[in-house]
């Protein structure tokens, strides 16, 4: 019984073409769009490259400074990183970084870069990879040296094929003295990407007035077991730096959180973070208005396919095809149908994961070549799964109730070219 | 054989009730070849589904071979269907996603038959009706005539002791006409089936056993 409907199954999909090819669509459109959602939520919160222990890390992103009046929302400021943060016991080392773009204009026309200014326990945190040179040490950001760590792209850029480590790079005005060459950041790390890195001293102009909201983003490091206590120790001197602040103002960290937390919380804003699964449910309840597009998609491509083969159903059931088994050819095929779409769906994005990473890199982060190069891409085969059988209960439950009704159908009716 | 007892049929849409059937007694005796005959609404394809166990009467008995039909379930009705009745119809209704051999097999997909012997024996049956030689075509590919000649070979792939044949010339002209009917009266006198034929030309029905005639849901004679 199996064999011949599964040789009559494929007879019948080669037949109807254009059917099998909506039906097929609908369902890989479908697995690619969770699995390619799956892969950027996945490659945006474990980005790998320079954070790829991130799950030893906590950040703060922001803070928020508010009164009944108004709110300040923004960086963390200097004097809470400097006066407070820095003196943290708990962690095992703590960055934190400032981001301003470098327009450089040359006879090519305007380039972008990135620079971020650090503090030097920055090299600590993150696990960046040196193809030349070193990082700057606690000395030479105390002295607020003119130094530079570039990546491979701003080498190639400006010193071709040289040695870049002590060479001068002109930027935005003024000379640094380039120290060390890192292999290009992954565009998706969001915390640790940069083209150029450097002392965070040589900026003056960072607001130092602990009323107000600042300019950086802090990294923690923990040595993965002592994560609890290095909230704690936040939110102890988060109670302790409240009444420095203006009266009536009181102030939250966005974080200390992990990764996950740090990815949700752009989701919604840190005053309504309520923990991690009032974040999930958000996140699932988006991730399904997703899904409910190629959901509907199937749903109907399954209704006209049936009612297609209303003819073919009649016939069946004249031959001798009782109520039950038509119902089970039909759910067979839609089972069949949806698998063989979703196998699709799968190829089609290993294809662009791993022949077109480019595109999708840039596509999901934006990034330009030489960064997006060094990003690894993984499909997640859990949510291949889950995928498959959301799309399979789709399918069938789609397909469920018009076979029932048409295998209802009195045989004459359908043949008579009846309606549904 | 068949064995019609006080039928009635009514059908009910919304409003208005239309009684397709009435005081219908009728016996058909095995090997007979009857027609059917009578103005277009007055019941004959009706009377056929009631008979092919496509559709049920709202009132009387249906007797198979002996066998009382009323209240069967749907298993028991396909599985009746299935061994004892081959229909025809006069749009063939072949499935054009399967080609021609598929077709025929069809009927003996719902038994307990391997996949060669279905074959042969799908083979067999296209080589009486003189089609063996179109066994992979599509039914899109065949003249009208052929594909009824396809759709009476699916109809008597699985042996079936009743044909049912509800205007099997009334789409083709007289000539396919003719070679369908004389397939149709060897099957009767060779194979001993007992064929009921609805059809509108008289000529036709003058040379099979025995006419009813039908007016209005009615039998007129
Ligand atoms: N599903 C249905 N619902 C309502 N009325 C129906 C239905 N099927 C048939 N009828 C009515 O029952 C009557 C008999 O129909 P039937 O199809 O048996 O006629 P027929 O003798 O086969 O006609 P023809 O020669 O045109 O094929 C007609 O009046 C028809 O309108
Ligand atoms: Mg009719």
């Amino acid at each position: 019984m199996w064999k011949t409907s599964f040789i009559q199954f494929f007879k019948i999909i080669r037949q109807n073409k254009f059917f099998t090819f909506l039906n097929l669509f609908g369902v890989s459109i479908t697995i690619m769009i969770i699995l390619i959602a799956a892969i950027k939520i996945e490659s945006a919160i474990w980005p790998g490259g320079p954070e790829k222990n991130n799950e030893n890390m906590l950040f703060i992103k922001n803070i928020l400074i508010t009164s009944d009046k108004n709110s300040r929302f923004g960086g963390v400021s200097l004097p809470i990183i400097e006066d407070h943060l820095i003196k943290m016991q708990t962690p095992k080392a703590i960055a934190f970084s400032c981001e301003n773009p470098w327009s450089y204009i040359s006879d090519h026309g305007v380039e972008e870069f990135n620079v971020k200014s650090v503090n030097a326990g920055w090299w600590q945190v993150f696990d960046f990879e040196f193809i030349e040179g070193r990082p700057f040490n606690q000395q030479e950001v105390i002295d607020a040296s003119w130094v530079a760590v570039i990546d491979a792209r701003i080498k190639n850029r400006f010193f071709q094929d040289q040695n870049a480590v002590g060479q001068m790079l002109e930027i935005s005005g003024k000379m640094y003295k380039v120290i060390g060459v890192i292999k290009n950041v992954p565009s998706n790390c969001e915390r640790s990407f940069a083209n150029i890195f450097v002392p965070y001293t040589l900026t003056e102009a960072y607001n130092r007035d602990i009323r107000q909201t600042g300019e950086f983003g802090v990294t923690f490091l923990s040595s993965g077991k002592n994560l609890k206590e290095i909230k704690a120790e936040t939110e102890n001197l988060r109670l302790r730096i409240i009444p420095l602040l203006q009266e009536g103002y009181t102030l939250y960290f966005g974080g200390p959180y992990g990764p996950v937390s740090t990815y949700l919380q752009g989701w919604v804003s840190p005053t309504e973070y309520a923990g991690d699964r009032h974040e999930i449910m958000s996140i699932l309840g988006k991730l399904f208005l997703l899904m409910l597009l190629p959901a509907l998609n199937l749903i109907s491509i399954q209704l006209i396919r049936i009612h297609e083969r209303s003819e073919e159903i009649g016939v069946r059931k004249a031959f001798g095809a009782s109520r039950g088994e038509l119902i089970k050819q039909i759910l067979y095929e839609n089972t069949l149908l949806t698998i063989l779409g979703a196998i699709i769906g799968l190829l089609f994005t290993l294809i662009i994961v791993y022949v077109f990473k480019n595109v999708l890199a840039e596509m999901l982060f934006s990034g330009i070549f030489e960064n997006n190069e060094n990003i690894q891409f993984h499909i997640n085969f859990g949510i291949f799964f889950i995928g498959l059988f959301t799309s399979l209960v789709l399918s069938l439950m789609s397909g469920i109730i018009p076979a029932i009704k048409m295998s209802r159908l009195q045989a004459v009716e359908v043949l008579k070219g009846g309606e549904l | 054989m068949i064995h019609l007892e006080n039928i009635q049929k009514i059908y009910r849409t919304r409003n208005i009730e239309t009684i397709a059937l009435d005081q219908v007694n009728i016996g058909v005796k095995e090997g007979e070849f009857v027609s059917v005959m009578g103005p277009s609404g007055c019941g004959k394809s009706t009377l056929l589904n009631i008979i092919g166990l496509l559709d049920k009467p709202s009132e009387g008995q249906v007797s198979i071979d002996q066998t009382l039909i009323n209240g069967q379930n749907d298993k028991k009705l396909a599985h009746f269907r299935n061994e004892k009745l081959g229909f025809i119809f006069q749009r063939f209704h072949l499935i054009n996603s399967l080609n021609i051999m598929d077709n025929v097999e069809l009927p003996l997909l719902y038994r307990k038959i391997g996949a060669s012997k279905r074959k042969k024996l799908a083979q067999e049956t296209l080589e009486r009706v003189g089609l063996s030689h179109r066994m992979i075509h599509f039914p899109s590919e065949l003249s009208g005539g052929q594909c009824q000649r396809v759709a009476i070979a699916r109809a008597i792939a699985g042996n079936p002791q009743i044909l049912l044949a509800d205007e099997p010339t009334g789409n083709l002209d007289s000539k396919m006409g003719g070679e369908i009917m004389e397939i149709l009266h060897q099957l009767n006198k060779e194979s001993k089936m007992t064929i009921v034929m609805v059809t509108h030309d008289e000529s036709l029905a003058s040379k099979t056993n025995r006419i009813i005639r039908f007016f209005d849901g009615r039998q007129v004679n």
